[in-house]
């Protein structure tokens, strides 16, 4: 344990060495915020309901998906494939570390960093624009963050799957740009998925991605009843041990495909 | 009991054939033809402990595959390995935690941050005692001479500055097991001879087995009693260094500094004539009559000073290599 808390120590103090670096990510996350939010302020103008959502119920959904997702988004492991690729990984492997631990232990420290300034942004956008915001039940708090943390699981083992792939190509980027272009409309951090046509919401419900930030989003609003957190708890548990048993076995099979390159 | 045991080891690598051009890369994509690369074609040896022995071969010959087969980096494709008594692709906790592999080409090393944090990093990674970490340290910052660089950003270290850090963190741990893969490659004399210098102290210190692997004939030559020649995946020698030269060399060489000037002719009813630049000439000599070519010289021919040596050891490992290959 005491190992992979010095790893995040360590990857804190490597972050901050690039400021501006970091400092430009998080502008951009407020840029897309904003934008986010003045689109929806000019589709409520004239109206009082879409889709079902009131404007600060939509608002509020909006602001909690930018925050999800900056949250459960993995901003370290991301570097996966590439240290897969130029053999870098060799660094980890000939440790008594393990390599899943390792990026989790870098992505949690990245977020703590996140959670911080994100929360410092909110307070200061809420100030500034007031939005009429929803607060949820107190009641809900535990479960909320419960679904954080199984979200946040889940999407660090899509992301690490992805990263996987780099044991046996080295073009990981595009997989994993499309699967970012399909997290932003199945996911639900554009848009709550209940405005896509019932049918393609059908076919979504049986993918892992609304449980990364629709659910925990609903949740939050308050719109879901009893029964349908335990399902969507029982759902998300599901796919966490669908996608740990996948990457295992994945890691396994990179390890014995591993070359271990450029010397 | 040997430390290291490896029996019939072979790694092959499927690498795919891709015909040159816009052509071929899109036929690779639809049809692959994959061919076996053997990097490591059954080989055999054993180490004990605290022997230091040196992998020598030209690139590409399976010494480096070696490293990282025995470091647990790679599945090997047959045969049996066993070092501690673990076998090294399962990479066990408790073997790596007596093992140590520095590449010279590769650094663990945090780039942006000081050498400091990285080794700290490491002691908790190995969960070394806080005492034991302090003198460790203490140690290796003083062999290697390191102190006023350690609060320094890796990044702005030179090459031999850094390829020290490396080592340091390599070591804080104490392994039992040392892989240095070409740990001098790059460095200029002087730190070629310090880094020399500190493993040969380090294996003498700690009585840690350690395997070598250099271009540098000088560093095998200073270092390793024992030595393990291979090429194109197989072992071609493996014994003392002594060894080789009594088994390979075919020559000696006789410096010879002549007192008057003498005719080619003369000199080379002696032996093949390698130089000569009077008053100096340099002979090649048979072996086995080296001595006796030598009195001769020296009743027949004005000779002011006469030296006989065994010739460079990168000539013989020449010779290794061309036999390997008939």
């Amino acid at each position: 344990m005491r190992k992979y808390l010095a790893l995040a120590r360590l990857s804190w103090s490597n972050g901050l060495v690039y400021r501006l670096n970091f400092v430009m990510w998080r502008i951009r996350l407020v840029l897309g915020l904003l934008t986010a939010y003045f689109l929806w302020k000019a589709v409520f103008a004239n109206q009082q309901t879409i889709f079902g959502y009131s404007e600060s119920a939509m608002i509020t959904y909006i602001l909690v998906a930018s925050l999800l997702q900056s949250l459960i988004l993995a901003t370290r492991s991301i570097d996966l494939a590439g240290i897969i690729n130029s053999g870098d990984l060799s660094n980890i492997l000939v440790k008594p570390i393990s390599n899943f631990w390792y990026w989790l232990s870098r992505d949690l420290a990245d977020k703590i960093l996140n959670i911080l300034f994100a929360s410092a942004e909110l307070s200061i956008l809420f100030v500034l624009l007031r939005p009429p915001i929803i607060f949820p039940p107190v009641l809900l708090v535990l479960p909320v963050l419960l679904v954080l943390l199984l979200s946040t699981f889940l999407y660090y083992l899509i992301n690490y799957l992805f990263g996987l792939l780099g044991f046996w190509t080295p073009e990981v980027w595009a997989p994993r740009f499309l699967l970012f272009v399909i997290l932003q409309f199945v996911a639900g951090s554009l848009f709550p998925l209940d405005v896509l046509p019932l049918s393609i919401q059908k076919i979504v419900s049986f993918t892992p991605f609304p449980y990364l930030i629709f659910f925990p989003a609903q949740l939050y609003l308050g719109k879901l009843a009893g029964p349908q957190i335990i399902t969507g708890i029982i759902a998300s548990l599901f796919w966490i041990g669908i996608f740990t048993l996948i990457v295992k076995i994945t890691w396994t099979k990179g390890l014995k495909a591993y070359g271990a390159e450029g010397r | 009991m040997p430390i290291i045991s490896v029996n019939r080891l072979k790694k092959f690598y499927k690498v795919h054939q891709k015909e040159p051009g816009l052509g071929g890369s899109l036929k690779s994509l639809f049809h692959r033809k994959y061919y076996d690369v053997k990097a490591v074609d059954d080989i055999s040896f054993e180490i004990a402990e605290g022997e230091l022995v040196g992998f020598i071969g030209p690139n590409g010959a399976g010494k480096t595959t070696t490293l990282k087969v025995l470091s647990g980096l790679l599945y090997p494709t047959s045969g049996q390995i066993s070092v501690l008594g673990f076998e090294p692709w399962k990479r066990d906790h408790r073997y790596l935690k007596q093992m140590s592999l520095v590449m010279g080409q590769k650094n663990q090393l945090w780039w942006d941050l000081p050498a400091q944090e990285s080794f700290i990093l490491n002691k908790e990674i190995y969960e070394v005692p806080d005492a034991q970490y302090q003198k460790t340290l203490n140690e290796l910052v003083e062999l290697l001479d390191v102190k006023d660089i350690l609060n320094v950003q890796v990044r702005k270290l030179s090459l031999g500055q850094r390829m020290k850090c490396e080592l340091i963190a390599a070591l804080l741990h104490s392994p039992k097991v040392l892989f240095l893969d070409e740990p001098t490659i790059g460095l200029d004399v002087v730190m070629q001879k310090a880094m020399r210098d500190f493993i040969a102290q380090y294996n003498q210190r700690f009585n840690s087995t350690i395997i070598l692997t250099s271009h540098y004939m000088e560093d095998v030559k200073k270092l390793a009693k024992r030595v393990i020649i291979i090429d194109h995946g197989k072992i071609l020698f493996d014994g003392k260094l002594q060894d080789i030269i009594d088994k390979y060399a075919e020559n000696k060489i006789l410096t010879i500094e002549l007192s008057e000037e003498v005719n080619r002719a003369d000199l080379e009813k002696f032996g093949t004539i390698d130089r000569l630049e009077y008053p100096q000439v340099v002979l090649k000599v048979d072996r086995a009559n080296a001595s006796k070519v030598a009195a001769a010289l020296l009743e027949k021919l004005p000779v002011a000073d006469i030296n006989i040596e065994e010739p460079p050891i990168e000539a013989i490992i020449r010779r290794v290599f061309s036999r390997g290959k008939k």
